[in-house]
């Protein structure tokens, strides 16, 4: 137990190294402010790697130092209002988020008219990987990306970050197989627990079920069901409950879990939805035979993420001190890790993972 | 207090020192006196909470707008810059941080109707554009914790009467006037605030058991506490002596020309990006 903290901890010391190194740097610049490099000629865009709702995407190069970054310049939208949310969200939340599992922030800077965010350089995600049908991953893998996952989280959330939207595709890859959280804009802090929230918050497949039943007041615990969801994909390769709409959302949900009642989800009828609509009553469909190939400790976690009442399911910090992380097999370390990037689904190249025990072939979970 | 206050940005990159802060106040020193400096400085903190007021938002948002302008000025001075401007776009960016977004618009109307069109003549592109450079001289560093949170905890705790309370809510609004929220965490500020009402309680015998034992029991440096409470006096005594009627004048003085002034170009970013 006391090794995943200690993890915990180490993760965060270079945290502090880059914030002293950040604060030298600050004094400087308050000194010297004329002799800055100017951000703008710091950076050179090379070419177009992606397009979001809200951002172009380029890879570039910052030229003082020739590292490889990712600028993201955020669309002109309703400028006359300033920046866009989003944009704002992504600086205020990254600025304050350093941390090994979390994308890194380097830069922002302004050209007249569009913002651009600097990003640390990450040419993969975890959807891209398990989309990659010839990637074979094992059990260690998966744990080794739970665990990177969670650590992330765990510091957004005793950080008061809410982040509000966890998907495989926003859990980026770095090219020596760390994963890293990206994607805030659409984060919060949190603060009170009786604070009034959007609930139209989370890409529906990972989206908690207090929110798909219009709760307004809600927690760290919508994180923890999409993280659940992201561990059942990780195992079955493909989405684990993928509604069309809304209210197939919850369908989906009550027949893989069962539908809650007031028992399982104290104050569950309070909430906006289910006071109005009676749902059909399902048993929970058998996990044994869905997730052939997992533990007995994996799926007592993945119970605890996917728990209906919010209150009682698992938090970051305790998924993190859970067995499933000390019982073998140990987790991968991430360079070791099975890669995929964009360009190796276009030529479908094949690699292999090189760890050569407990392959999960994705047949088994069909 | 929240361990994570040691991590924050608040704490880590923007705990400044007083030496600091009366290094980069020097420059305007040159041309106004310290009491006209506070006197611009609260009068600018009072048109923040009339707009507050007016346009009815939640005191957290101009705590951190007032935070902002601390930090600006923490590295400028007014004499190169335009307090009005970046006061407006301070409380603009405020309510987006806190989550509460507004037209811009609708922020500038209200700047102009409550500071005046003689003194406030700046327009919804002028406050775009420098909502960048606002965020930039703060290296973007746009989280702040505020004491109301703890003070409310702390308070609940000790049962304190709601007279307290509403005095304690006061205190904590006015100490966004000073260098306070630059210089002290904020759970220091809570309960050095509680430590003041505390003494300041009408029959604070019922009560004076209950808190010496609770600031016994609390892990703080006493000196801290009553180093603080000073300044918080001392900064009454400072307020009571405030009139707005010569803010015109002081701004004049300062846009004053000098021959000194070539020296101090490095100054002048605010009005300059703003071009
Ligand atoms: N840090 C990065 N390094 C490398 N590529 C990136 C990085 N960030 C984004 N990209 C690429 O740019 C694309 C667009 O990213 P962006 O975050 O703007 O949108 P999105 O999250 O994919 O979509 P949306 O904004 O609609 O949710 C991504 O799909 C990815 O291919």
């Amino acid at each position: 137990m006391t090794e995943v903290i200690n993890n915990l901890n180490d993760t965060n010391t270079p945290t502090n190294d880059i914030n002293n190194d950040k604060k030298k740097e600050n004094s400087n610049k308050k000194n010297n402010r004329k002799f800055v490099i100017n951000p703008i000629n710091n950076y050179r865009k090379e070419k177009k790697i992606g397009e979001g709702t809200f951002a172009v995407v380029y890879e570039g190069v910052q030229l003082s130092t020739g590292r490889k970054v990712a600028i993201k310049k955020i669309k002109l939208g309703d400028f006359k209002d300033g920046f866009d949310m989003t944009a704002i969200r992504e600086i205020k939340f990254l600025q304050e988020l350093k941390h090994p599992n979390i994308i890194e922030l380097i830069d922002v800077f302004s050209n007249k008219t569009n913002l651009n965010l600097v990003l640390e350089f990450l040419d993969s995600d975890l959807e891209k990987i398990i989309k990659a049908k010839d990637v074979v991953f094992s059990v260690a893998d998966i744990k080794s990306w739970m665990l990177m996952t969670l650590r992330g989280l765990y510091h957004c959330h005793r950080s008061f970050i809410l982040h509000r939207d966890l998907k495989p595709n926003n859990l980026l890859i770095s090219s020596n197989g760390q994963l890293k959280i990206g994607d805030f804009g659409l984060s919060r802090d949190y603060g009170e627990p009786s604070e009034v929230m959007t609930s139209q918050v989370v890409t529906r497949w990972y989206r908690a079920p207090e929110l798909l039943f219009g709760a307004k007041e809600y927690g760290y615990s919508v994180d923890m069901w999409s993280v659940g969801c992201i561990f059942a994909e990780l195992m079955l390769r493909t989405p684990y409950l993928p509604g069309e709409n809304d209210m197939e959302q919850l369908d989906i949900i009550f027949r893989a879990l069962g539908t809650p009642t007031e028992e399982t989800w104290p104050g569950m009828k309070l909430l906006p939805v289910p006071s109005k609509v009676e749902f059909s009553i399902y048993p929970k469909t058998p996990w044994r035979n869905l997730f052939t190939a997992a533990g007995y400790d994996a799926l007592d976690l993945l119970e605890k993420m996917l728990t209906y009442n919010p209150a009682k399911r698992i938090s970051a910090q305790d998924a993190l001190l859970h067995p499933y992380f000390r019982n073998k097999p140990r987790p991968t370390n991430p360079s070791k890790l099975p890669h995929c990037t964009k360009e190796d689904i276009n030529n479908s190249k094949k690699r292999k993972n090189l760890d050569g025990e407990e392959k999960i072939s994705k047949r088994l979970f069909v | 207090m929240t361990a994570n206050y040691w991590e924050s940005s608040q704490a880590l990159q923007w705990k400044l020192t007083q030496e600091e802060l009366e290094e980069n106040r020097k420059e305007d020193l040159k041309y106004i006196t310290e009491r006209e400096y506070w006197h611009l400085t609260y009068y600018c903190c009072n048109v923040a909470f009339k707009i507050g007021r007016t346009m009815q938002l939640r005191q957290r948002i101009i705590a951190t707008a007032l935070t902002y302008f601390k930090r600006f000025y923490a590295r400028n001075s007014y004499r190169g810059s335009e307090p009005l401007l970046v006061l407006t776009t301070c409380i603009y960016v405020a309510t987006k941080i806190e989550e509460y977004p507004l037209h811009i618009k609708n922020v500038v109307d209200e700047a102009k109707n409550v500071i005046g069109e003689k003194l406030f003549k700046f327009d919804c592109a002028n406050v775009a554009e420098f909502e960048f450079y606002l965020m930039e001289e703060m290296d973007f560093y746009l989280i702040v914790h505020h004491s109301y949170r703890t003070l409310t905890k702390l308070m609940l705790d000790l049962k304190l009467p709601v007279s307290s309370i509403q005095q304690a809510w006061w205190i904590t609004n006015d100490i966004y006037r000073t260098d306070i929220p630059l210089l002290y965490p904020p759970h220091i500020i809570a309960v050095t605030i509680i430590f003041i009402v505390g003494v300041l309680i009408p029959d604070a015998n019922k009560y004076k058991d209950k808190i010496k034992e609770w600031f016994i029991g609390l892990n703080v440096d006493m000196n801290e506490i009553v180093e603080l409470s000073q300044e918080i006096i001392n900064f009454y005594e400072l307020w009571t002596d405030y009139s707005d009627r010569n803010i015109y004048g002081i701004l004049k003085k300062l846009r004053a020309s000098s021959s000194s002034d070539n020296n101090n170009n490095s100054n002048k970013i605010a009005t300059d990006k703003k071009k």
